[in-house]
């Protein structure tokens, strides 16, 4: 279990995060929601370790995160930005056996391979090993970081929850790819029972892949719960100055949000909300 | 149980072999190869051209295993100057191109060369301060003080204390920015080209000569005391930055991406820079700047095989030494018994090459920031 407990980050005087408490359980999604600024990715680094917060603490698996060596906890966590440029283009097995670089002292280079090969398969891009990752499309990329980041965390046992930290990763791609990417770290999330932590813009899709769903505001975190509770046209516009209709998704078990022009005098049709 | 050869077209064929020559020549084991046959081959060319007989006769006659009388001066030539300024200009290069591979990686930056840092510029500096100030001090302290010992150790002196200045200027809070540390080695190359520029308006004419001399760089100079000095530094930093070469390609990812995967990254950025700075500093001081190496073996390398440091480093280090000898081959054979200075021979021999390969592959080479 990864937990924060009253965490604040603050610099100069300024608080970027302030008294944020949140528990990630393994087998679960979780999505952070909020306007440019809210402090999304800043909650995100300092859960990843990148951060030091100024007050609380953060605990990995029961042990406090300033207590991990970076080697150990590459091993348990694994952070997705929003898109990855490598300096010089890379065939793309190569670029997920990168991953494996805090396993390496302990495996031989053909087993790393082996789990490499394991996390193309489950992103389905083992045709494209040899193909020059330059070459691939948007989404493919991202699938392959992915990837990466599945090999560093992979443990032929899985003892300890894993944690998978992703930074609005499909912010680049298109609307069928960003379906694809979300649906693929849902079932590996079932799958591995990774504990999934997941910035995303798009409430829709949060409301469809999130099993909970952080809503945040100027570094506070102003709702939290199930998408049916945290996505209610008052959270939404708190948080984004937004006025919005929630409707139940007709296919789906989850809410649909439909947001409206900033316009107040706007006459809602009765049936609706 | 052999597949049998499928019968293809003449093209195909020869792509295949192509291909496995490639595959063949640039592995590690092939480089290695290649680089041994050129240092062998390069023993024998020079100012006077030594044949195979002679070379034998001279090593029989090195250790006592043959009474075969060799002329002192052949023996001389073999033993005192051509065989420590092969293993030298081999020693160099390896470590030029390797710290210009490990620097590319960690600036992420294809055009970083280990100048970069400022140690060129440094020992520049210094050296041309050598030159032109030392006939003054030597007038003070009577001539000892003037040899080549002088020029190294200033130059030496001048590599570490840039370097160290650009390091320091680009550390704040525990932490290097490696982009601050770009411009501050740029800024600091600029004000040393300048003073140096300075000094070279106070010099007179022969020194102007040797000033020219050196900033081209030459082998010249190699003696056994270089080689046994240069011979332990450069392999222990070899191999500190060798040991590095997995978390090196971790940064081509990106410096943040490096560190969630578990790289140490600052101490990844101390080891990388002090090693390339006392090992190029070592070499400059010894030779003079010799550029290009470092720039385009790492890049020649990247177009043949791709950007994987564990075979990159080595790779470079080889082809390096290489071409160096290769050069260095060419500096004292093609207009003897004058030498040319062998800065000059490493770009005109490898750009041209570098340029046709950037032709070539101009689809692959595709580099982004």
């Amino acid at each position: 279990m990864l937990e924060a407990t009253h965490i604040s980050y603050k610099v100069k005087h300024k608080y970027l995060l302030r008294d944020i408490s949140l528990r990630l359980h393994a087998g679960e999604v979780v999505a952070i929601l909020g306007a440019n600024g809210a402090g999304k990715s800043t909650l995100l680094k300092t859960i990843a370790g990148e951060i030091k917060p100024s007050e609380g603490n953060i605990y990995l698996n029961k042990k406090c995160i300033n207590n991990w060596k970076s080697i150990d906890l590459a091993k348990v966590r694994g952070v997705l930005p929003q898109s990855v440029q490598l300096a010089f283009p890379m065939p793309v097995l190569e670029t997920v056996l990168l991953g494996r670089f805090a396993f390496q002292m302990q495996e031989s280079a053909e087993q790393s391979r082996r789990v490499a090969h394991w996390a193309l398969q489950e992103v389905q891009l083992q045709d494209f090993k040899h193909r020059n990752i330059n070459t691939l499309s948007g989404g493919e990329q991202q699938r392959v970081h992915l990837a990466r980041v599945l090999t560093q965390i992979y443990e032929p046992t899985f003892s300890q929850a894993k944690f998978l930290l992703l930074d609005e990763p499909v912010s680049n791609l298109d609307i069928a790819q960003q379906h694809n990417l979300l649906e693929l770290v849902k079932k590996l999330t079932r799958k591995l029972q990774l504990g999934v932590l997941i910035i995303l813009h798009d409430m829709n899709l949060a409301a469809q892949y999130a099993d909970q769903i952080i809503i945040m505001k100027h570094g506070h975190i102003i709702e939290c719960g199930t998408p049916d509770k945290a996505l209610v046209p008052e959270t939404i516009h708190e948080a984004f100055g937004v006025e919005s209709i929630v409707q139940t998704h007709p296919l789906y078990d989850c809410p649909q949000v439909i947001t409206l022009q900033n316009t107040s005098n706007i006459n809602l049709p009765n049936n609706i909300y | 149980m052999v597949k049998p050869i499928e019968i293809a077209s003449y093209r195909q064929v020869k792509k295949t072999i192509q291909q496995r020559l490639y595959t063949a020549v640039f592995s590690v084991k092939g480089l290695a190869v290649v680089t041994m046959l050129v240092a062998i081959a390069s023993l024998f060319q020079g100012a006077y051209a030594l044949s195979p007989k002679e070379i034998f006769d001279c090593i029989m006659a090195q250790f006592g295993w043959s009474e075969v009388t060799v002329p002192a001066g052949v023996s001389y030539m073999l033993f005192q100057l051509r065989l420590p300024r092969i293993i030298l200009g081999l020693l160099v290069g390896a470590t030029l191109a390797s710290s210009g591979a490990a620097l590319q990686a960690l600036f992420r930056n294809p055009l970083a060369d280990p100048g970069l840092v400022g140690v060129t510029s440094g020992a520049m500096l210094f050296a041309v301060f050598g030159i032109v100030f030392t006939t003054h001090i030597a007038l003070i302290y009577n001539t000892l003080f003037l040899n080549y010992f002088t020029l190294t150790i200033f130059a030496f002196t001048g590599s570490l204390l840039t370097t160290w200045l650009v390091y320091r200027l680009s550390t704040f809070g525990n932490r290097t920015y490696v982009a601050t540390m770009l411009l501050a080695g740029v800024a600091m190359s600029a004000l040393a080209g300048a003073i140096t520029g300075l000094f070279t308006y106070f010099s007179n004419e022969s020194q102007l000569r040797d000033i020219t001399f050196w900033t081209l760089g030459s082998l010249g100079s190699a003696q056994w005391i270089f080689v046994i000095v240069l011979l332990p530094i450069c392999c222990v930093l070899f191999f500190l930055i060798i040991r590095q070469a997995p978390a090196l390609n971790l940064l081509l990812l990106g410096e943040q991406e490096a560190a969630y995967a578990g790289v140490n990254i600052q101490r990844l950025k101390k080891t990388v820079i002090i090693c390339t700075a006392l090992g190029v500093g070592a070499c400059v001081a010894a030779c003079g700047v010799i550029g290009f190496v470092g720039l385009v073996v790492p890049h020649l390398l990247r177009l043949v095989r791709g950007t994987n440091y564990r075979w990159l480093l080595p790779a470079s280090a080889l082809l390096g030494g290489a071409l160096l000898v290769v050069a260095d081959t060419i500096a004292r054979t093609a207009i003897a018994p004058a030498e040319l200075p062998i800065g000059v021979l490493t770009a005109l021999l490898g750009s041209p090459f570098f340029l046709w390969l950037l032709l070539k592959s101009r689809g692959r080479m595709a580099i982004h920031f």
